[in-house]
């Protein structure tokens, strides 16, 4: 048995998916959050059922690639549940008049139902029922409101016999039952769209999003280093070393297992950065370093995802996203690749044409650090001076702006045009942004943690056995000529395959210069994309646009590697 | 400034020449299939009511306000909406 949640993008699909199931998934204030497949369980009719968050469409006729997967899906549904937003039910009936044609029995969840009594939408729900034929629930889904009842009338599902229409008798359809069931009253304009309508406006839009962006990157900042600083350096510094000093000792200080497990250190003092045991750099890389800036940044992201401000950022860059072949909307998935680049890149999905995600993945890859990366960078560059990140950052930015304007003229293709729904401002909830912060996090603990032990591992294993040192030898002319880095930082440019948070911190015992370093950050940035990304580029792209996208990764690195050398060195 | 007068009687435009804070109705969408099908999703058919929020610079994108529902269109596209504006 399976059930489908089907209806317009944002109106509350991934809530009540998340309420129904237990399951959370990622739900957010902006059309297109959910671009995949995901599904969970519920008990009806005593059997054990799946039920299928399915990515939200206004139509049945598919527009992108998301859509796509959304009208395939259907084919396999038994039962749906037709999520309405209720406070714009004539767009959203269409898809429900849609949906009605393919005689699958139905229920409508009637979401939003609280946001209609502000907004002066009036709904007589017996005359929607008798207009429709299938069981109609009003929900809050944020709330729960509704969701025992939805599940209650499930086995009422029905599949009225509706015939086949064209979009014109359709509408006509849609029209009819809304001069039937609906009625708006007037009402004035709020505050939240008084500043809604500020934030697309050039000049007070331009303010705002500057506003945010600085808002979010100082934040982020503050909080990860209070956390480092207050928190996580304590825990280490007091309570780790003694006992890896300890564990040292036993172990007779030296061997090949003990430089595995507690890594080169000191008879007094641990670098928890340069020492490289799984029990040392493995523990304190993921954990006091990076952790801190998934955790503040996914904070943030979450509060924004979840406000709304998203598709209004969307407008406001489109006229110099259009400079690179894309529509504003690709800031979306830019936004999540400074988190990580794997969701960022399958968000690019939300694209209508194969050209613009090529663009945008490859971009993603290139010169937008995740925030492993990001967060070593500020721990490693920074301690060198803010100067340096700056740098850094900087040199990134405009890699991202030159090869925007390179990609746009050499892919050929469609080039679309901005059109999307800009949701109403909301205020996120709290228990659901932790929630969804959460989730986040143990996706960093579980698939990024064991990586980054495997990668030390590696590295250990690699070193004793002078492995790298061939591979060094092998290609140094390049790393030690074209970007003046020790020949030594080939390991480090090498493991950047397996995790690029590793990477950086193998250049820390190297002894760079501040030039070196920001040379070796920028080139670890762009070259190559770590294996999650790659397994993700090879899925999204395919094998050629894989190739295409990694040599452009490649050649972009050693240039701009290059360069800076020059520059800096 | 007479002609003016009488042209605000009945004045066409397209979405894209509005100006921030006029409302109109839409009168026609010259575009194809494709073009059509995904304005009408959003609700942007004959008949419906558009009132522009901002002012596009550079050829951007406009937002409207469709019946409560804000739409970001892209330049292009808002310049296939024929609107009568309100007199």
């Amino acid at each position: 048995m399976k059930i489908l949640l089907v209806g317009n993008p944002n109106v509350g699909k991934s809530v009540v998916f998340s309420r129904l199931t237990g399951v959370h998934v990622l739900s957010s204030n902006y059309p297109g959050t959910t671009v995949g497949y995901t599904r969970g369980f519920i008990r009806f009719k005593n059997e054990q059922s799946a039920v299928i968050d399915v990515p939200g469409t206004y139509t049945l006729d598919p527009t992108c690639e998301a859509e796509k997967v959304a009208r395939d899906m259907l084919e396999e549904g038994d039962v749906i549940i037709n999520v309405v937003d209720a406070t714009n039910l004539e767009r959203n009936l269409y898809l429900t008049f849609q949906l009605l044609e393919r005689n699958i029995p139905m229920v409508i969840a009637l979401n939003l139902w609280d946001e209609t009594k502000h907004r002066g939408v009036h709904i007589d729900l017996d005359k929607l029922r008798e207009e429709l034929g299938v069981p109609i629930i009003p929900t809050v889904a944020v709330t729960g409101e509704g969701m025992k009842q939805l599940v209650d009338a499930l086995p009422q599902a029905e599949a009225p016999a509706h015939t086949a229409r064209n979009s014109e008798e359709r509408w006509k359809a849609v029209g009819h039952v809304i001069d039937q069931v609906q009625h708006i009253t007037h009402r004035h304009h709020t505050w939240r769209e008084r500043i809604s309508d500020a934030s697309v406006r050039p000049l007070s839009g331009g303010i705002i999003a500057f506003a945010v962006l600085a808002g979010i990157f100082l934040g982020v900042r503050f909080i990860s280093e209070s956390i480092i600083q207050y928190a996580m350096d304590p825990l280490f510094n007091r309570l780790w070393a003694p006992v890896i000093l300890r564990l040292s000792d036993l172990m007779g200080g030296s061997g090949l297992l003990h430089d595995i497990i507690v890594g080169s250190i000191g008879s007094s003092e641990i670098n928890f950065v340069e020492s490289f045991g799984l029990l040392t750099s493995g523990l304190y890389v993921p954990f006091a370093m990076v952790l801190p800036y998934i955790l503040s940044f996914y904070l943030a992201l979450g509060i924004l995802e979840d406000s709304g401000y998203l598709p209004r950022l969307a407008v406001m860059v489109d006229t110099l996203m259009h400079r690179f072949g894309l529509h504003g909307y690709a800031i979306i998935p830019t936004m999540l690749g400074f988190g990580c680049n794997v969701p960022g890149i399958m968000a690019s999905r939300v694209l209508e044409s194969e050209r613009e995600r090529f663009i945008v993945a490859t971009l993603i890859s290139i010169a937008v650090p995740c925030a492993s990366l990001q967060a070593m960078i500020f721990g490693l560059v920074g301690a060198r001076g803010g100067r340096y990140v700056i740098l850094v950052y900087g040199v990134l930015l405009a890699v991202w702006l030159v090869l925007g304007f390179i990609l746009r003229r050499a892919v050929k293709g469609f080039k679309p045009e901005l059109l999307i729904e800009i949701p109403p401002y909301r205020l996120p909830s709290l228990p659901t942004v932790i929630k969804k912060l959460l989730v986040r996090i143990r996706g960093f603990i579980v698939e990024a943690v064991p990586i980054v032990l495997g990668a030390v591992l590696v590295v250990n294993i690699l070193y004793s056995f002078g492995i790298f040192n061939a591979i060094a030898d092998a290609v140094s002319p390049v790393v030690t000529t074209l970007l003046g880095l020790p020949k030594e930082s080939t390991a480090a440019l090498a493991i950047g395959f397996l995790r690029k948070d590793v990477a950086l911190g193998m250049l820390a015992p190297l002894e760079l210069t501040a030039g070196q370093l920001v040379v070796g950050s920028v080139v670890l940035a762009m070259f190559f994309p770590c294996i999650a990304t790659f397994i993700v580029l090879l899925r999204e792209l395919g094998f050629s646009g894989l190739l295409k996208s990694t040599g452009i990764m490649v050649l972009a690195a050693l240039l701009t590697g290059g360069i800076l050398n020059l520059i800096l060195n | 400034m007479k002609e003016e007068k009488e042209e605000k009687k009945e004045k066409i435009v397209t979405a894209a020449g509005m100006i921030a804070g006029q409302s109109g109705a839409v009168l026609s969408v010259d575009g194809g299939h494709t073009l059509l099908g995904r304005l009408e999703a959003l609700g942007i058919r004959p008949g419906k009511r558009l009132r522009k929020v901002n002012s596009s610079f550079m050829q951007g994108p406009a937002v409207f306000d469709v019946e409560g529902c804000s739409i970001a269109i892209g330049f292009g596209m808002a310049n296939r909406i024929q609107v009568k504006i309100d007199s």
